[in-house]
């Protein structure tokens, strides 16, 4: 069944720029929906959101920027677009680093390795969930292991400001994570 | 930006969780396009509802009152609902959905047309109130007066509370510009 784009001959250039972006990112993209939405149901639809925001953005992508840039700006940009939303309607209240660094840290000890990485995990989410979409996308790209001036080209601010953004996160990360590391040890 | 122990151990836990990879066909993707369109529209009819039906109230209004203060309140009411379409024709423009742009730009973006939907609900509030005051027949001044000044003041309470909501979203769109003019 050909679709209008395919008429016009750019349907596969998008669409192959599109699966080999999910190649490249599917996963990651999974993890970054799951930071936003905690809601299983809201999830599965914003990851479609997500996919669709990133085909379609195909359409004006020139190359001028690095493909995971690209991809992870349009996955954030979709993402608060969605819980902006959530705000409008009163579901939620965005808190920032330093807000959230005021908070007291958790002093709960998981009893063993995997029920510790679990708890960790959630909590993480948990702690993500709540925070500002900048802090958030920063915190996001920083988990996924990019590094500060890509940080700083996906979000649009100076690498000394995402650099000072994850140093607090890393502070905060672990004052909120028993000191010891993520499960507890 | 130095690693240390706990961080990696953090990225570790974070990167190994289990993840599931969506494809989407592209039939899928008609169907979300069709779905973006309808919400994108569904934020834009309630502005030109009211629009319209401030118009036809104050037009109404303009034809059936003759003293030139109901004529002038009708006039405010009709200014209130072109004002309104304006908004509602601004915050429809599809320039708001920038997907490609930075985050930091993208999400202004996002505020800035939150702020004006904000600011423009709040004026017409403004302007209709002051309408409906002036419409009010003046047989009597005392009860005239009463009754014009509790309407103009709902509409100022209104516009005080939704321009309180305007202002912190300029806040925060300084301050996203302010993050933003750092970068080289």
């Amino acid at each position: 069944m050909s679709t209008p784009d395919q008429a016009g001959g750019l349907a596969p250039t998008r669409h192959d720029r599109y699966e080999k972006a999910i190649d490249l990112f599917g996963r990651a993209l999974d993890r970054l929906a799951r930071a936003y939405e905690a809601d299983p149901d809201k999830r599965r639809d914003l990851v479609q959101d997500i996919h669709f925001a990133i085909w379609r953005s195909f359409e004006t992508y020139e190359g001028r920027c690095a493909l995971r840039t690209w991809v992870y700006r349009v996955a954030h940009n979709t993402a608060t677009s969605h819980i902006t939303r959530a705000i409008r309607l009163g579901r939620q209240q965005f808190l920032t680093l330093d807000e959230l660094a005021a908070e007291p840290a958790s002093r709960e000890r998981p009893v063993d390795e995997i029920l510790g990485r679990r708890r960790a995990l959630d909590r993480l989410y948990e702690l993500i969930q709540r925070l500002d979409p900048v802090d958030r996308q920063v915190i996001v790209s920083y988990l996924d292991g990019i590094e500060a001036a890509e940080i700083a080209e996906i979000v649009g601010a100076s690498p000394a400001a995402v650099g000072m953004k994850v140093y607090r996160i890393k502070r905060l990360l672990a004052r909120q994570f028993n000191e010891g590391g993520p499960h507890g040890r | 930006m130095a690693a240390d122990p706990w961080t990696e151990d953090a990225r570790g836990l974070w990167q190994s969780q289990e993840s599931v990879v969506t494809r989407m066909s592209a039939e899928d993707m008609r169907e979300r396009a069709d779905r973006w369109n309808r919400a994108f529209d569904r934020t834009t009819w309630i502005a030109f509802v009211c629009a319209g039906g401030f118009l036809a109230f104050f037009v109404f209004m303009l034809t059936v009152h003759h003293t030139a203060l109901q004529r002038l309140g009708a006039i405010v009411g009709i200014f209130a609902a072109a004002y309104l379409a304006s908004i509602g024709l601004r915050i429809a423009d599809r320039r708001w959905v920038v997907s490609g742009a930075t985050c930091v730009r993208a999400y202004k973006a996002q505020l800035e047309r939150r702020r004006q939907a904000d600011l423009g609900s709040a004026r017409t509030i403004l302007l209709s109130m002051t309408g409906c005051a002036l419409l009010t027949s003046p047989g009597d001044w005392v009860p005239w007066a009463l009754q014009a000044a509790s309407q103009l003041a709902a509409g100022l309470l209104a516009y005080a509370y939704l321009s309180r909501q305007a202002r912190r979203f300029k806040t925060r769109i300084d301050e996203l510009t302010e993050m933003e003019a750092a970068q080289p």
